[in-house]
Parts: C-alpha cells; structure tokens; sequence
C-alpha cells in the first residue's frame, strides 16, 4: 500500500501512477458527482417546511422531559424513540420519525447550552424557494466550500436568529452560487437568541472565543436579498 | 493531479493498493490533514479486510446516526464507516473541527462496535 504525496512525487513515479490508474483501477471512493435532486412536486404547504410544535419544544431540558414531550407532541411510543449517550460521554442524542420526516435532537450532557432539534425529509423535500416563502428573508446567511475527504461541498444556511431557525442546503460539488430550486438538507431548531449565540447552539460543541467559532462568527453575512448575490467563502 | 481525482481531493484505489493525497490537502489546518488520513486509512481497512462470505465492513457498520452530512451521503455506501473511524479515533476534533459543525459523536454501540472491528474480534 502506497501513500503518495503529489507533492513529493518525480517525473518517473507520476508517469506510473498514471499508467496505474488508466490500465487498472476502479476506483471504488470516487467522488460524488450527485447533486441533491431538485424538487419537481407542487410548493410545499408552510407547516409541513417549518415544524410550529418545535418552538416549544424544552431546549433546556435532558432524559424524561425530552421524551415526554416528544410522546406528546408527535404520538410516538417510548421505544419509536432511538439514540442514547454519546460515546465520548459529552452529549445525548434521540431520534424519532413522523412520516418520512426524521427529528434527530443533540444536547450536552451538562445541559450547559440549549439542545438543537435537526429535521430532515427521508425521499423528497422542500426546497430553498419554499423555505423563503415561508419564513421570509433572513436577517443573516453564511455559504462556504467545505473540504470532505473525497469532495468540496458548498453549503448555504439562512440564518433566522429570532425565531433559532437555521436553514441548510449544500451541493455535494464545489460551485459558484445557490439556486432556489435547490432541496433543502435540513432545519435546525435551537433557543432563540443573537447570533453569537446561537453558534455554540446550532454547532454544540463550538465553544465562544474559539477559532472555529469565530470562523463561523464571520462567516455570517446580511442576507443580499437575493439567492444569486451570496458570497461563498473559501472555507466554512 | 485534478484530472485523475475527477476534481476531487483524496481517494483510495484498492486495485492500486494505493491512498493519493492531492496537494490541497496540505494547505490545510493539521487537525484536517490528521482527519483525512485516518479517513483514507478507514477505506483501506474496509477494503482489504472482508468478512467471511465476502461481506464488507461498510455493509454492516452501524448506521442510524447523524455523524456527518458526508457519512449520512454515505457515497457509494462506503462513507459512512470512513467517517466513523475517523470519529472514533478523533473524537470532537474530527465532528466540530472538521465538520464545521454539522456532526455528532458516535454513540456508544457505534464506537463499541468500531472497536471490536478494528481490534480484530470483528473478522
């Protein structure tokens, strides 16, 4: 097994990786070209893009008051109900499913910081335009290239600060701007606040004066008013 | 080198036996470097190391959790056990700072798991 730097290759040594590759592989981890595809059904009705229930929903609480409300609010049973400790022994995480939306929430484990509620759509799924249409402008944005392993992703969240709504959608290539029409990854619910709070919500974990919370701080930019006026940065 | 990535960074070519790693990759923060390797190396682990009856190891690997927006992409299906070796080993450094954010640690079935495999007990 090699482990090749490009940069510490020679002339000699490209030349057969190149052979290598043309004569003999298959790669097996190659890169997404997928784009999540575009929604082709009718505009989505706003309490099926927005979750109402979830701005009651007991971002400060842990264990039996989550569940309990959960029950209540979505008429699960106790066992529809997954997750568990997280293994570093920092957080808690449940998820539930209603229809083809899933709730995954996460909090930590001292209850230091409010939990955030992720909702996702399993087949199909809202779009941006629905998303803006139903919530309005938001205050803020941030769009970035993110380097995973094998791709660069852009990813677009619309920040709504009051309301502790955030909006994601990304493209799993590396682009120079958003379409409306673009679905939707998912809505994260958190406690309302100002947005230098809101990071260490929506991103638990991401601790205030960090650099990884100041990279998100300044990321975060007026909403143009206009999808196609983003700016993406380099680096998320 | 971008033409035989297809655009992208750093793969792993079981024909080849062989991990490339472009040149981006190390214009980046070390936490990221560090990440990605292990990642990278995740893939050669689930290559080379089939269980009886020709069953992978990212066919079986726990899934069910929001680890990552790249793991729950699960690319080809192979992904999401890449992401969570490198979870594994490296813990919120890998979840907050290399995924921005977007990721969760493992739960404990999911780590314990990961651990048998790569302790051997799994194959």
């Amino acid at each position: 097994m090699g482990v090749v730097s490009m940069r510490h290759l020679r002339h000699s040594s490209l030349m057969l990786l190149v052979a290598m590759l043309l004569t003999s592989c298959v790669p097996l981890s190659t890169p997404p070209q997928t784009v999540l595809p575009v929604a082709t059904q009718p505009q989505w009705d706003c309490p099926e893009v927005i979750d109402a229930r979830l701005a009651t929903f007991p971002f400060g609480g842990i264990g039996d008051a989550v569940t309990t409300w959960i029950q209540d609010q979505y008429g699960v049973t106790v066992t529809e109900i997954k997750g568990g400790l997280s293994a570093n022994g920092t957080g808690y995480y449940q998820y539930w499913w209603v229809g083809q939306q899933r709730y995954d929430v996460t909090w930590r484990i001292d209850a230091k910081e409010s939990a955030v509620v992720r909702v996702r759509w399993e087949s199909h799924a809202p779009t941006l335009a629905d998303t803006l249409r139903c919530l309005g402008d938001p205050p803020l944005y941030r769009s970035h290239y993110a380097l995973n392993p094998e791709a660069i992703w852009t990813y677009l969240d619309l920040w709504y600060p009051e309301r502790g709504i955030m909006v994601t959608a990304f493209v799993t290539h590396k682009t120079s701007g958003m379409t409306t029409d673009q679905v939707v990854a998912y809505v994260s619910y958190v406690r309302p606040g100002q947005p230098e709070d809101l990071i260490p919500r929506f991103f638990l974990g991401v601790v205030p004066g960090e650099d990884r919370y100041v990279e998100i701080l300044q990321g975060l930019k007026p909403w143009p008013g206009d999808i196609t006026k983003i700016t993406i940065d380099e680096r998320g | 080198m971008p033409d035989l990535l297809h655009g992208g960074l750093h793969h792993t070519f079981p024909d080849a036996n062989l991990v490339v790693f472009a040149d981006s990759l190390f214009t980046g923060a070390a936490e990221y470097v560090r990440g990605t390797a292990v990642h990278e190396l995740a893939h050669v682990i689930d290559y080379f190391n089939p269980f009886e009856g020709g069953i992978y190891i990212h066919q079986v690997v726990p899934t069910g959790t929001h680890i990552s927006d790249y793991a729950v992409q699960n690319n080809l299906h192979l992904e999401y056990w890449a992401e969570a070796t490198a979870i594994w080993v490296y813990g919120e450094r890998y979840t907050q700072h290399i995924r921005g954010g977007n990721a969760n640690a493992l739960t404990t079935n999911q780590s314990n798991w990961i651990e048998r495999v790569l302790t051997g007990w799994g194959w």
